[in-house]
């Protein structure tokens, strides 16, 4: 090969790279063979403590049941080893499969238009405020403080170098963005958007409709999120509640957690906006034969064709998780994903119950209406619970620092518990014995 | 046929023991509960498993063959890589539970940071952004954070031509007027217009290197030494690192900041699209400025750190995509020191050899070697009444994917250009068979044009119309419900 090219490997280094080679090479070790690195993992992944059945913490990320089929279609090679379908006669299979997602996604978020993935929710969420900011133009923008902390941590990224304000509407009593504090700053000034998530940080499901004629009141566009995709089989979003953009994660839909990632953010929309979303879209086609085919379309919004005029830089998405989550939502099919959903609501019940019962837990927000997650006040302190939980195959709740929610007397500590369809009562029972 | 069409009412491919009163949890929430009957397909396991087989076998992907697709490095990436990341000690980890109990996540991350560290001669990483734009988006960030602490009249960016989109469109996202640096004969940046630009309203050149057209900017040094001299700083792409490992390093090259695509030169499948990975490297003196959480190790014991003042926030909701970091630590850890070198070395002189092989029918724009790609012309080929598209769809024909076509599109490449990445994976022969088809595809267009102009004749659909899917937009089945 070398004798074709006409030089020597040095050569062509050289006149590139002059003498400048790293010198001695890189300090790294001599490369393990396979057998080797598996005995490596395990040594190091067996420093992770035991294998988990089910998880009382959430927060953004959530433990649900992979069917075998899942995992099992969306590792098929020809997924799996393909790039952005640029070719769409030999792209069908993931251009069809995003389709399928697409169709999903905007049935289950009541949009008119959902694109094939952004890398997660937070991320997502951010990408809809710089939308709604480019619609709208005013440098403001409202999220409720009832939206995950680290999705307005994201927002605030985003915006910040825009010169775009962020301000948080306040908390009513119950856990809720409060309708009142939101009419008043929507008034105050304009605002390009308002952010509501729901359920909201706490577990407790936002009045979405109540919110969306507020915000239409004024010249904002409304952005509802979500962290948990399993609300999407129970819960009503989109057009119906008077959103603009509905934006979320969808790890829940059949990905695990893998410590954080990679998740799927799902990003829907309405149709006069086809011009301003982020992110890239299929549509259906016809063939030279006027056979049904599927491209990548409204491609004239993004980086690779717009450069510095793109709707976003996004490039790289996560198709692959995209067609993880249609894989899922076909496997559930329409009735399992709503059973999902309730019998993750009855789970939490289930648990709440449990906790309250054992003298060391109440739970704090009484009044607003749940999903899977509660935030409840407890005697017992984290490093207590932690270790209760120790031996029991659980993920331990998250501890919400001080001041997050209100105080109750005699319980200084507050957590944020979560209940899946994973919970199963065995498992329950032995949470239940470890707290009392 | 999508599966909407595949459903039948009343199947299912889920089975799952209930053990709760789902009538009394639909009625805890009636009024934000929506309608009944989910708009989802009802398919039975059979249905859906064939369903996506079948759609898998539509697919090209690189275990069917050859895919010379330019500056994507769609290289082999080992079986391996794949069984790691799905242990269940790793997918079955919640990211926000506490640090003691996942000491094994954290020291596979803190050893890959460390990895990618000595690799691109930087003194700190975030594995925490998801994909290359997003690894853009948090340098420049960290940029704008430290030139608003520092000099904050550097509004501007300095971006070649040659560059991808995604440089201009990241720039302009983290808050920065981009400013387009014109190349010069040789394929590099044009010295004088540098000179010119490199005032004190700029805060950083992005540049990728090798760049688009697989060259090595050889004024890397003077352009290091000329933009630090006027106070700006440099930014690394390192979606091309591939030709440079154990050869050069950036951070010695005087790169203030980097990104690398983990899913290209660190090995993940690309899943059609993603999800992949990009760690981005700084400078100690940036170092505060990374986005939180940072992975740190005191004492022997793995953390994610919050608390730092400086920091330019969160890019995402958790620390990264760590089943992707997972595959890029397996294949760093198996290939270690000299397998990276040998890497580089067998993607440079696989790009020079399908160069040497393919000059004499599609001449290069700069005749000199190239590192890890070659862009080739396709000019000429119009007198035969065809395009690049068409010599393109051809390639499919013959088993191959296309490589990419009409990218770059700065000067002197006309339109017609074709950017040829064949990566180290493959052998002598694939690419003796790539080219030998391409040749031929180059006799066909003078003596068969109708054979490229109706291609390609092998597939499951000939060429879809983008035209008609723009101006009959039916991107979801609610779409055609409606037409």
């Amino acid at each position: 090969m070398l004798q074709r090219i006409g030089l020597q490997f040095d050569d062509i280094v050289k006149c590139f790279l002059g003498n400048a080679c790293v010198e001695g090479g890189l300090h790294l070790p001599e490369g393990l063979t396979e057998d080797q690195m598996v005995e490596y993992w395990d040594t190091m992944m067996s420093r992770n403590s035991g294998p988990k059945k089910a998880s009382l913490l959430g927060a953004g990320a959530y433990m649900h049941f992979i069917p075998a089929v899942v995992p099992h279609l969306a590792s098929l090679p020809g997924f799996v080893t393909a790039y952005t379908p640029y070719q769409p006669e030999i792209s069908q299979g993931t251009l069809q499969s995003l389709f399928e997602f697409q169709s999903f996604m905007v049935e289950l978020t009541d949009m008119e238009l959902a694109n094939c993935s952004m890398y997660d929710g937070a991320s997502s969420t951010a990408e809809a405020m710089l939308m709604a900011h480019r619609v709208k133009k005013a440098d403001r923008v409202l999220v409720a403080a009832t939206v995950n902390p680290n999705y307005l941590a994201a927002v605030r990224t985003y915006l910040e170098p825009h010169g775009i304000a962020v301000d948080v509407v306040r908390m009513d009593g119950n856990g809720r963005v409060s309708v009142e504090d939101l009419e008043s700053q929507l008034s105050a000034s304009a605002c390009s958007a308002v952010l509501v998530q729901s359920p909201n940080y706490f577990g407790i499901i936002e009045d979405l409709g109540a919110i969306g004629t507020t915000v239409h009141g004024h010249d904002a566009l409304f952005v509802e999120s979500f962290t948990e995709a399993m609300a999407l089989g129970l819960l009503k979003y989109g057009v119906g509640t008077g959103a603009d953009v509905v934006v979320g994660e969808g790890q829940s839909l059949g990905l695990s957690m893998s410590f954080g990632g990679p998740h799927l953010g799902v990003f829907a929309t309405l149709k006069k906006y086809n011009r301003e979303f982020p992110g890239r879209i299929v549509g259906e086609s016809i063939d030279t034969k006027g056979r049904q085919a599927f491209v990548m379309t409204l491609r004239a919004r993004e980086q690779d064709i717009r450069r510095e005029k793109a709707t976003s830089n996004i490039c790289s998405n996560h198709a692959l998780n995209a067609l993880t989550a249609a894989v899922y939502l076909g496997s559930v099919g329409e009735s399992g994903f709503r059973a999902l959903a309730c019998e993750n609501v009855a789970k939490l019940e289930k648990l709440i119950r449990g906790l309250e019962a054992t003298g060391r837990f109440t739970r704090i927000f009484k009044q607003s209406p749940v999903f899977n997650e509660a935030v409840v006040a407890s005697s017992i302190a984290p490093e207590d619970v932690r270790s209760r939980l120790a031996g029991l195959s659980v993920f331990p709740p998250l501890a919400l620092a001080r001041g997050v929610a209100p105080e109750v007397q005699g319980m200084p500590h507050t957590y944020l518990v979560c209940a899946t369809e994973m919970l199963k009562d065995s498992v329950l029972e032995q949470v239940l014995g470890a707290l009392s | 046929m999508t599966l909407y069409e595949k459903s039948v009412a009343g199947r299912s491919a889920f089975s799952f023991g209930f053990e709760e009163d789902h009538a009394a949890a639909e009625a805890c929430v009636p009024e934000f509960a929506r309608a009944a009957v989910k708009p989802l397909p009802q398919v039975s396991e059979l249905d859906l498993v064939r369903h996506f087989t079948n759609l898998a076998r539509t697919n090209y992907g690189v275990d069917t063959g050859f895919y010379p697709l330019g500056s994507c490095t769609m290289k082999y990436n080992p079986k391996i890589n794949e069984r790691m990341a799905a242990d269940p000690r790793l997918t079955v980890r919640h990211p926000l539970d506490d640090a003691m109990d996942n000491q094994g996540v954290l020291q596979m991350e803190f050893e890959l940071k460390e990895s990618l560290q000595e690799i691109t001669g930087m003194d700190d990483f975030t594995l925490q952004p998801a994909c290359g734009a997003h690894g853009e988006l948090a340098g420049m960030l960290i940029i704008h954070a430290y030139m608003r602490d520092h000099d904050g009249k550097r509004t501007k960016v300095l971006i070649p031509d040659s560059a991808h989109g995604t440089n201009p469109a990241s720039a302009s996202m983290a808050g920065f007027q981009v400013v387009t640096v014109c190349s010069d004969e040789r394929g590099g940046v044009d010295m004088d217009a540098l000179e010119k630009l490199m005032d004190d309203t700029v805060a950083a050149i992005m540049l990728t290197n090798p760049n688009t057209v697989g060259l090595f900017e050889e004024n890397i040094t003077q352009i290091a030494e000329l933009v630090h001299a006027r106070g700006g700083l440099l930014y690394y792409d390192g979606a091309n690192l591939n030709a440079l490992m154990g050869l050069i390093r950036p951070g010695d090259l005087g790169f203030d900041v980097v990104h690398l695509n983990l899913h290209k030169t660190f090995s993940t499948p690309h899943g059609g699209g993603g999800p992949g990975a990009a760690p981005v490297g700084v400078k100690q003196f940036l170092a505060d400025y990374l986005p939180i959480p940072v992975i740190v190790c005191r004492d022997g014991q793995y953390a994610l750190d919050e608390d730092r003042p400086h920091t330019i926030g969160r890019m995402s909701g958790f620390y990264g995509n760590t089943a992707v970091l997972a595959r890029a630590y397996v294949y760093i850890k198996m290939m270690g020191r000299d397998g990276l070198l040998a890497t580089s070395r067998a993607a440079v002189i696989n790009a020079n050899y399908v160069k040497a092989l393919l000059s004499p029918y599609f001449p290069p724009a700069y005749d000199r070697p190239v590192m890890h790609e070659t862009v080739l012309s396709a000019k000429g080929y119009d007198k035969y009444g065809v395009t690049l598209l068409d010599i393109a769809k051809r390639l499919m024909d013959y088993g191959y994917h296309p490589p990419t076509i009409y990218f770059p599109h700065f000067p002197p490449y006309a339109e017609e250009v074709l950017m040829v990445e064949p990566t180290e994976s493959e052998s002598k022969e694939t690419m003796d068979s790539f080219c030998d088809a391409l040749i031929k595809i180059s006799q066909e267009a003078k003596e068969h044009p109708d054979l490229l102009l109706s291609a390609p004749h092998d597939t499951v659909v000939t060429r879809v119309d983008a035209t008609y899917a723009a101006r009959h937009l039916v991107t979801s089945r609610r779409d055609k419900k409606g037409s």
